[in-house]
């Protein structure tokens, strides 16, 4: 929603810190893809709302969710990504050749990252092995990270439940375990079991981009693992 | 990704500066719309999907207001955006 109509975005041609730059057709702002904010036009400043999508292979997705409906491949269906070439050259930043300028992580390390609370914090996901679970906190706010033990697949949540702060350890492959008693179902957030049973935790929207693109856009991300914070 | 983006990743041209914002140049390198955003998005159930989609590729999913979808990746790749309106609440699907 955009100046209080339903808008459509559509591409622009053009890219701000080599990321996509979006232009919508109620007031022709243009939108940065990576975080939602319009940087020209009469919109500048107003950012769009993220919303928590799962990133994840076609047969885990259909698996978790059977009732799915799937976007129709119209056009030039290819099999395969375009961009395979790009994703594995670790000296290529981006379509016009960024240089990185932050060291911290190499620049092709791909991390998940967060913005909350007013932090924005990179999880690199070379340090996150298949399964780990981690408790962290993120601008003031607690939170979930769980990767899939076979698939790799992150699953983000807002760990508190009407303002009491929740703790998790490794449970099976779709769920973990509630510190305390109880269970998580990663599918959709609902728990089972223990002294929250039926409560149901918010999904955050997270990104996996490259740390280059990442660290343009939030230059005083902070990185996990750092200082621990519970 | 759209064949025009992929011949940019090769010919890495001198871009045109268009504008600049916060000290950082907005960079031309394509006209609007070279790249088709999707606009009328169709949907298919997982059964339907199966006959195009293979295990391992990658979709985004979207579990919003009651409704579930899946993004194929690879096509995104080749338009970049879908407008969608999912649950009720309009949205726009980038990649």
């Amino acid at each position: 929603m955009i100046d209080g109509k339903p808008a459509q975005l559509g591409v622009s041609g053009t890219l701000w810190k080599d990321a996509l730059v979006m232009y919508d057709d109620v007031t022709g702002s243009m939108w940065s893809q990576v975080d939602g904010r319009a940087i020209v036009g009469p919109q500048r400043g107003a950012r769009l709302r993220e919303l928590p999508a799962v990133q994840t292979t076609w047969a885990e997705w259909v698996r978790l969710h059977p009732d799915t409906r799937v976007l129709r491949k119209q056009g030039a269906a290819r099999a395969g990504s375009r961009y395979e070439a790009y994703f594995k050259d670790p000296g290529r930043l981006g379509v016009l050749g960024s240089k990185a300028r932050d060291t911290r992580l190499p620049p092709k390390e791909v991390v998940i990252g967060l913005v909350l609370g007013g932090e924005a914090r990179a999880y690199p996901r070379s340090r996150l092995r298949a399964g780990a679970v981690v408790n962290d906190v993120v601008g003031g706010v607690p939170v979930l990270l769980a990767i899939h033990p076979s698939s790799g697949r992150v699953d983000v949540f807002k760990r508190a439940v009407a303002g009491r702060t929740l703790s998790f350890g490794a449970g099976a492959a779709d769920s973990v375990k509630v510190q305390g008693g109880g269970e998580l179902d990663l599918r959709n957030g609902r728990i089972s079991g223990g002294a929250e049973h039926g409560a149901v935790l918010e999904r955050l929207a997270i990104s996996q981009p490259f740390w280059f693109s990442w660290v343009a856009f939030h230059p005083k991300s902070s990185f996990w693992p750092g200082e621990e914070r519970r | 990704m759209h064949p025009l983006v992929f011949a940019l990743l090769f010919l890495r041209p001198d871009p045109v500066i268009e504008d600049t914002v916060e000290g950082v140049p907005r960079y031309r390198l394509l006209p609007r719309d070279a790249i088709p955003a999707i606009r009328n998005p169709s949907f298919v159930s997982a059964a339907e999907a199966r006959a195009f989609m293979r295990d391992e590729e990658p979709v985004m999913g979207l579990v919003l207001g009651g409704e579930v979808r899946a993004y194929p990746l690879w096509l995104l790749d080749g338009h970049e955006i879908v407008n969608d309106t999912v649950g009720k609440v309009p949205v726009a699907v980038t990649w």
